[in-house]
Formats: C-alpha cells, sequence, structure tokens
C-alpha cells in the first residue's frame, strides 16, 4: 500500500463522505418534519448528493432511470417557467396594445362583448407575433423534447414493472406486430399474381472478330 | 375609454342579457343530446385493417364522369366534408351527378406504429385506387385529397400517372417552409424520432398544437360567442357538430408522422424532388394529369404560400387554382363556400370530360 489509511488526505476524504450522509440524515429530517415547506432538495436525489457519480450495486438500473427522471424534471420545470414568463410577457404587451387601441379609437366599445372581441383581437396579435419568433418556436421544441424524453424513461420503468408481474412488455409485443406485419405482407405477396416482366429482345451478338497473330 | 354613466350602464345591462342568454344556451345545451354526423348515405366497399372505402349513394342522375374517390387528411375524421346535410360537400358533388367514394382512415392504435408513408400511400391508397379502378372497370379516375390528404395524392399521382385521370388538392401544403406557416416554425427544432420512440402521436397533442396556433380565439372566444346564440337550437347544434368534429382526433402512427414531420415539414423533401417513397425516387413533374389546386386565404393551418407553388412544379400542363376567401375549415362549411366550392369542383371536371 502505498498511503497511510490514516493519513490526513485519507482522514479527510472520509469527513467529507461522512458529512454528505449526515447532509443526508439532515434532509431526511427536514422533510419528514416540514413537507413541502423546505426549500432543500428532494432526499433521494443521487445527482444532488452525489452529482456525477455512477450507479452502483443490484439496483443500479432503476437509479440510472431516477437520475435521468430527476434531471429531466428539472429542465423540464426551468424551460416551463421560461414559457410561463414569456406568456406573461405577451400577455402586458398585448394589454398595452388594448391601451393604445381604446386611446385611438374615437368611440369606446358600447358592450362588454364589443370591449372582448377587442382584447381578442390585440391579444392574438401579440401572441401571433411573439410564436412566429425563433425563441418561442424553440422553447416550445425543448418542452416538447424534454416531454418526449420523460415519456421514455417512465416507459423503460414499467417495461420493469411489468416483467416482475409477468405482463407482456411494450418490447415483446412489438415484436409479436412486427412477426404479424412480415406475414401479412408475405400473405399479400404470395396471393397478388406475378408482374409479368417483359424482357426486351436480346440484340443479336456482333460476331467477334479474330484477331490473326 | 369613456367611462360615461350612460356607456357604463349600457354595459351592465349589456352584461345581463349575456347572462341570461348564457342560460337559454345551457338549457338548450343539456336537452339536445348527441349530434348526427355524416349522415348521407353510403356503403363500405372495400375494407383493409383500420381503412375504409365507401362509396356513396348517388342523388342525382349521373354526370358520366370518372368516379371521384376523396383522400382525407389522417389527422382528422374525414366527416367534416359530410357534416350535416345543409353542409355537406360531398351531398353537393353526389347532387352534381359525380360518383364519391371516400377512404377513411380510421384510428390508427398501437398495431400501427411500425407502418410508414409507405404503407399508407403505397399500401392502403393504392390498394384503395386500384379497387375502384376494378369495381368500374376504368384505367384512371379523380382523386380528391384534403390536406395532408392532398400531399399524400400529391405523392401517389407522382408515383402513378397513369392512374389518375384528375387531381384535385384542396388546402393541401405543398412547400413546408414559407414564412407565414407558424406550425411548420414550431416543428423545425422537434425532435421527432424521440417524439415516436414511445409510440403513437396522441390526438389530443395535435389539438393542443392547434389551439396553440390562435389560442384566444379557439379556446375563449369561441365559446364566449357560444352564450350570444341565445338557445338558438339550430346554431347550437351547429356548433355541437363542429366541436365534436375538431376533437375527435385519432392518435398518429408513429412511423408514418415521424416521416411526415421530418421529410415534409423538417427537410421539404417534396418541392425539392428528395423523396423516395416504396423504394421509388418520387418526382412531382410526373403529375401530368389536370390538376385543380383550391386554398383558403385565411388558412392559418395551411397558409396560402404553402399551396401556391404547386403549379411550378409539377409536369401538368393543364393547372389551375382556386383561391377561396374562406379559413382552412370555412371553406367546408362556410356560408357561400358550403355551394361555391363543390360547384367549381364539378364544373372544373365537366370541363375536363
Amino acid at each position: 500500500m502505498s498511503a497511510n489509511p490514516f493519513s490526513a488526505g485519507f482522514l479527510k476524504a472520509w469527513v467529507a463522505q461522512a458529512g454528505a450522509f449526515q447532509d443526508m440524515f439532515a434532509r431526511l429530517l427536514n422533510q419528514s418534519t416540514a413537507a413541502g415547506t423546505s426549500s432543500t432538495p428532494p432526499l433521494f436525489d443521487p445527482a444532488q448528493m452525489f452529482p456525477g457519480a455512477p450507479a452502483l450495486g443490484m439496483s443500479r438500473e432503476y437509479q440510472e432511470i431516477a437520475a435521468r427522471l430527476l434531471d429531466l424534471s428539472r429542465q423540464f420545470q426551468q424551460r416551463y417557467a421560461e414559457f410561463a414568463q414569456q406568456n406573461a410577457t405577451i400577455m402586458q404587451d398585448a394589454f398595452q396594445v388594448l391601451k393604445k387601441r381604446l386611446a385611438e379609437t374615437p368611440l369606446a366599445p358600447k358592450t362588454p362583448a364589443d370591449l372582448y372581441d377587442v382584447w381578442i383581437d390585440c391579444a392574438e396579435g401579440t401572441y401571433n407575433q411573439a410564436a412566429h419568433s425563433e425563441g418561442f418556436a424553440r422553447l416550445l421544441a425543448e418542452l416538447c423534447n424534454i416531454s418526449s424524453a420523460l415519456k421514455i424513461e417512465r416507459g423503460k420503468l414499467t417495461e420493469q414493472f411489468a416483467r416482475h408481474l409477468d405482463l407482456p412488455s411494450r418490447a415483446e409485443v412489438d415484436t409479436l406486430h412486427r412477426q404479424v406485419r412480415a406475414l401479412n405482407e408475405a400473405m399479400r405477396a404470395a396471393a397478388s399474381p406475378p408482374t409479368k416482366v417483359s424482357k426486351a429482345p436480346r440484340k443479336p451478338r456482333k460476331p467477334r472478330k479474330r484477331v490473326k497473330k | 375609454m369613456s367611462t360615461a354613466p350612460d356607456t357604463l350602464e349600457d354595459m351592465l345591462q349589456s352584461a345581463a342579457a349575456m347572462q341570461e342568454s348564457g342560460r337559454a344556451v345551457l338549457r338548450t345545451l343539456l336537452r339536445m343530446g348527441d349530434v348526427a354526423v355524416g349522415t348521407s348515405e353510403k356503403h363500405c366497399v372495400y375494407s383493409e385493417d383500420k381503412v375504409r372505402l365507401y362509396r356513396y349513394s348517388a342523388l342525382a342522375r349521373t354526370a358520366n364522369l370518372k368516379p371521384v374517390l376523396i383522400c382525407y387528411a389522417m389527422i382528422n375524421r374525414p366527416y367534416l366534408l359530410d357534416l350535416q346535410p345543409d353542409r355537406s360537400f360531398v351531398r353537393e358533388l353526389l347532387l352534381a351527378g359525380l360518383d364519391v367514394y371516400l377512404l377513411d382512415w380510421g384510428y390508427p392504435d398501437g398495431a400501427d406504429r411500425f407502418l410508414g408513408l409507405d404503407a399508407y400511400i403505397d399500401g392502403y391508397l393504392r390498394r384503395c385506387v386500384e379497387f375502384v379502378l376494378k369495381e368500374q372497370a376504368i384505367d384512371s379516375l379523380t382523386l380528391l385529397g384534403v390536406c395532408q390528404g392532398g400531399t399524400m395524392s400529391l405523392c401517389y399521382a407522382a408515383l402513378e400517372p397513369k392512374q389518375i385521370a384528375r387531381l384535385i388538392t384542396m388546402v393541401t401544403p405543398v412547400d413546408f417552409k414559407t414564412p407565414e406557416n407558424l406550425l411548420s416554425k414550431w416543428a423545425q427544432h422537434i425532435d421527432v424520432g424521440l417524439l415516436t420512440q414511445s409510440g403513437n402521436v396522441a390526438g389530443d397533442f395535435l389539438n393542443l398544437v392547434y389551439l396553440s396556433l390562435m389560442p384566444f380565439r379557439l379556446t375563449q372566444q369561441k365559446y364566449v360567442n357560444l352564450l350570444q346564440l341565445q338557445g338558438d337550437r339550430v346554431q347550437l347544434e351547429n356548433f355541437m357538430r363542429m366541436e365534436k368534429w375538431i376533437f375527435d382526433s385519432p392518435d398518429q402512427p408513429a412511423a408514418a408522422f415521424r416521416e411526415f414531420i421530418q421529410w415534409f415539414f423538417q427537410e421539404n423533401r417534396l418541392i425539392r424532388n428528395e423523396l423516395t417513397l416504396a423504394g421509388r425516387p418520387l418526382r412531382l413533374e410526373n403529375v401530368i394529369a389536370p390538376v385543380l389546386n383550391i386554398f383558403a386565404s385565411k388558412d392559418h393551418l395551411v397558409p396560402p404560400s404553402a399551396s401556391i407553388p404547386l403549379g411550378a412544379h409539377i409536369g401538368a400542363k393543364d393547372y389551375q387554382s382556386l383561391e377561396v376567401d374562406a379559413g382552412h375549415i370555412g371553406l367546408y362549411v362556410g356560408g357561400r363556400t358550403r355551394k361555391s366550392v363543390p360547384a367549381a369542383v364539378s364544373a372544373w371536371l365537366k370541363a375536363r370530360r
């Protein structure tokens, strides 16, 4: 062994690890006493507790899925907050447009329905302008892509549970679908009359020239 | 805004009247029950998996024209074209003496998730076309494609030009990357492989996208306006029919949806002549039959700029476009257009007898 197990470096690393566990227990205590009110992240959040640590042990597959689910959920929340902010800005802008339009129009709307229609025009116009922007399209796509990734991870967990309960998994059903489809296609091909391929008549070969040696 | 007392009083009176009208609407809706849609008589002449091919019963003396096969989009139900007797595109064609077939894609489910556009265009659509040709002992027919169904019809006409005597495209996207196309802008950054990895795309998801194109009008104003109908049963039934149709959205088969978004929306392969279907390169210049291209000037789903370029890319010498002052749906059910559009279609066909 090159290093003394009780060297200062080893002790320091041990204290750091113990500290992490101590932190974990502190969080457990926090969550059980003040569920939902604590600002600390959720307890079983491996990415938060041990950032970058690989999943270990018998349940490593579940840990990986859980870590990805947590990470994706965090990304979704972040993007959704941006989306909500963007929509709030659109609404504020639309109100400004409404105020301006009402100030410019000599005749005020006479009924609530008229006023409402003017508001819808303003809101839709402002929204449309924003919706055509590259930033809006990217944000919407990111929300969609993260949702898709979340659905895939949830599907993996469901597959694991299905296996435990001896239920057919999606993968098994998919395999059967492919086999049935291949059989259908083979049957259709066998049932349909073979297409005649008319060959163009061969051109008569030119006689080879004999080369006199 | 003026806040003079008389105006305020007007507003309060108007609000009270609206409240009373809303009560009348609710009372009528509660008594109404379910609404009937797709009422023209038809019978299924061919079926395969979820797909059904219907033939409508004649309503007038035959005009002796080639039969019309309607290829509707996969993303909504085709009964929009036959919503009710007095708002029926199909019925108007029948009254003009046309022989009308309708291809109904049905409601795809998990068993269809691996079916790509090949299977739908070179498979189901091909077999429906060939069924009609065989049934009528003819060698070509009129193909009428609506929206996405128009794009699919164009693809088929390019693959099998001899089977298509006339081609009619209605609100059909051809150039998927024009500046007015909001749907296309949103589609550009979507990882459609990821979206379809876990199966079919829910119809509700697509509904959400469509509502997001005009959220204030489609999720609020529409229902506020409903309150002003004052319990008019006929108008309320019309509203409920449309409401039923709008949210009757089949799930989209994963593979076909992925290919449609990627190849058409993201890569614009159709007009770039880079599309391959059924192992064959697809060229729009192969579309040689006379073409009538109908588009709507107020279409927020398929803007006119997406449809207009068709004429420049096909090989047909007889090409005509028709701009209609309507929206994507109003084209079929709008006050004037529900008569004028089918009349224009039958007149165009009769002129090319």
